[in-house]
């Protein structure tokens, strides 16, 4: 519970416990269904210099997400690679804090985005053990209604459906037998003229290889449209299941208030992919401080996998393009 | 189970062909000449509504007021909002603003600390408010008489968190207000959901304790409509039982301790309360008697339970108000 959530009295929070925990009718206060999540609202493309960018919105909850790529040299093995992920908290999505407590908020839900989302991020690639694409995943909460990191992670997920990878052509020197052309990423070296330059390379075989080569560059190469990058159906979403205290009752989607009277959830991160077609879990997260027994646990992964599934195909259905 | 839209961005940058020639123009070749007493008379006047630095009018006769300044001999706005004149006084009223108490004001508040003798309350003002300990009733009616235990016990009657219903007495020096609740319909809240809406949108009426009879609920839903913007909704009491009739419980005024709703009452709590958010959102003054009309159009109109749908929310806004929204 490191978010800060507002103060409600001893009575609001009876009311709201005993509403959520009736086994035949729960009431939830805007008359949702307990499993009811309120609209969500995603934009693409909110940032146009950003490479990938977007924008969601749950009820009171927004969250801006923006990726930038950074070229690294890097191995398939060393992981350097890897995407960075940052959260920031602005004041004014919790007016009455501390700035202080807002940065360990901050570093807080960071920390659970690298666990769980940046992992699951195939490598982007510009040439294969050599150089990478990094992406630095930079998120925004604007404002807070409960549910904040399920906005967080649909933010994360929505800006890497909206990424568009540049196209890379390397500029290379080819020495004199080079009727091979090197390919780059997905370009074609251009022969360059190289006549003046020839004399001060030297070729390390005569063989018609071509391994002569001077000062390696690359260029971005805009002349083709730009791909979505593979795999982005099957990046992580996450599933917050709240528990009301003393029931067996769980709900999705809970407002700061119900956040407040009902603080222990169980998150479950689920990615798919396109070969099994099968749902693989990919983080659990128990907070909140109540204690379950452990044989409800099987059934609520099951349930947040059914739940999950329906907000894949969701999403899946609508990415940009 | 997920309803998930794509909107297109909204772009916040502004392209010259956008704006329209007139507002390119430095504001001091705009003319804001010497306004003649018609002006912000009561017909329609030609400039009505003022965004902060705008000047209104450079001539000296006027005198300033809230919401406004002097720079040179121009008297400029400092708010967005609506001109005022009162004789040679010219002021602007915001159109958005912290809530601004009067003495008699009926607020709800949330205690946030427990001082010597008295509470600090945020009623959603400039300041806390401060309601003393000598301004509460004691449970066991209103002719019991403090003690010196009392003023050790005070977390037994309001503790921080605890919502309650008071009325402005006075204010303090320094504009934090007094509250008092030396009556027997004032005190603390239970049985219900608290919701916020600008403060603006409540009007100061007579009263400010509302029932919605049944069929709305097996009691009916009671609606406080805090001048401070916070509004309670309840489960229906009746009128004894508030105001301290036969029903009246003194020894249990400052119990936590919920009574027993069944869920139809608590979704009719929640019903209202979407209404009244609706209203709120769209900027509509809330009285009791939209509420309820709202309330019997959803009924005559028998529409599913849950949260209204967007096409029926701007149904009822255009039936019930008579606004058209567009998305």
């Amino acid at each position: 519970m490191s978010l800060p959530l507002p103060t409600l009295s001893p009575s609001e929070i009876s009311y709201i416990q005993t509403s959520l925990s009736d086994p035949i009718h729960p009431t939830r206060s805007d008359s949702r269904s307990l499993l009811d999540t309120r609209p969500i609202e995603v934009s693409y493309g909110v940032f146009p210099h950003a490479n990938g960018s977007s924008r969601i919105k749950i009820g009171g909850t927004e969250v801006v997400a923006g990726i930038k790529l950074e070229v690294v040299d890097s191995s398939e093995s060393s992981k350097g690679w890897k995407g960075k992920v940052e959260v920031d908290i602005t004041p004014q999505a919790f007016p009455a804090s501390q700035p202080s407590n807002l940065s360990s908020s901050s570093a807080y839900l960071s920390s659970i985005l690298q666990s769980h989302f940046i992992p699951s991020i195939p490598p982007l690639v510009i040439i294969p053990n050599q150089k990478y694409f990094q992406p630095q995943l930079h998120l925004t909460l604007i404002s807070s209604d409960g549910n904040v990191l399920s906005a967080l992670v649909l933010g994360a997920r929505s800006a890497f459906a909206d990424l568009k990878l540049p196209k890379i052509k390397i500029i290379s020197w080819v020495g004199e037998n080079g009727e091979n052309e090197v390919e780059g990423a997905e370009g074609v070296i251009g022969k360059g003229d190289l006549s003046g330059i020839k004399a001060a390379i030297k070729s390390k075989s005569k063989k018609g290889r071509n391994i002569t080569k001077g000062g390696e560059d690359w260029d971005l190469d805009l002349s083709e449209d730009l791909d979505h990058i593979d795999g982005r159906e099957e990046l992580p979403v996450l599933v917050t299941l709240n528990l009301v205290p003393n029931s067996p009752n769980i709900f999705l989607d809970a407002t700061s208030q119900e956040e407040s009277a009902c603080p222990s959830k169980l998150h479950l991160f689920f990615t798919t992919s396109s070969t099994e077609k099968s749902l693989k879990v990919c983080g659990i997260r128990f907070e909140g401080g109540q204690s379950i027994d452990n044989s409800r646990i099987k059934g609520l992964i099951e349930e947040g996998a059914r739940i999950a599934g329906e907000l894949i195909s969701g999403l899946n259905g609508n990415l940009p393009q | 189970m997920f309803s998930i839209n794509t909107v297109p961005p909204s772009s916040t940058q502004s392209f010259s062909d956008d704006i329209p020639s007139t507002h390119r123009r430095h504001p001091a070749e705009l003319e804001a000449m010497d306004l003649d007493e018609d002006e912000f008379g009561a017909g329609p006047s030609r400039r009505n509504i003022v965004t902060p630095g705008e000047m209104i009018t450079s001539s000296k006769e006027y005198m300033r007021g809230h919401g406004t300044y002097v720079e040179e001999t121009n008297v400029i706005s400092s708010v967005t909002g609506t001109i005022e004149r009162v004789n040679k006084l010219i002021s602007v009223k915001p159109v958005r603003s912290k809530y601004v108490p009067e003495v008699g004001d009926l607020v709800i508040g949330r205690i946030v600390e427990v001082g010597p003798q008295r509470w600090r309350v945020d009623a959603n003002g400039r300041q806390d408010a401060v309601l003393m300990l000598s301004s509460v009733n004691l449970p066991g009616g209103v002719q019991r008489r403090k003690i010196e235990s009392d003023a050790l016990k005070m977390r037994e009657f309001l503790a921080e968190g605890d919502l309650l219903v008071a009325e402005v007495q006075a204010f303090f020096g320094d504009g934090a207000m007094s509250l008092h609740t030396r009556s027997l319909k004032y005190g603390k809240l239970r049985n219900g959901q608290l919701l916020t809406v600008p403060p603006q949108l409540i009007r100061r009426l007579k009263s400010h304790f509302h029932h919605i009879p049944p069929p709305c609920g097996p009691t009916g839903v009671d609606v406080i409509l805090g001048l401070n913007g916070y509004v309670w909704v309840s489960n229906g009491t009746s009128q004894d039982k508030r105001e301290g009739g036969e029903g009246f419980d003194s020894e249990g005024v400052y119990s936590d301790k919920n009574d027993d709703i069944p869920p139809e009452g608590r979704q009719a709590i929640s019903t209202v309360s979407n209404l009244i958010k609706l209203l709120a959102d769209q900027g509509i003054p809330l009285t009791d008697t939209l509420i309820e009309e709202s309330y019997n159009w959803l009924n005559q109109n028998q529409l599913p339970p849950g949260p209204l749908a967007q096409p029926d929310k701007e149904r009822m806004l255009a039936e019930v108000v008579g606004i058209e929204v567009y998305a």
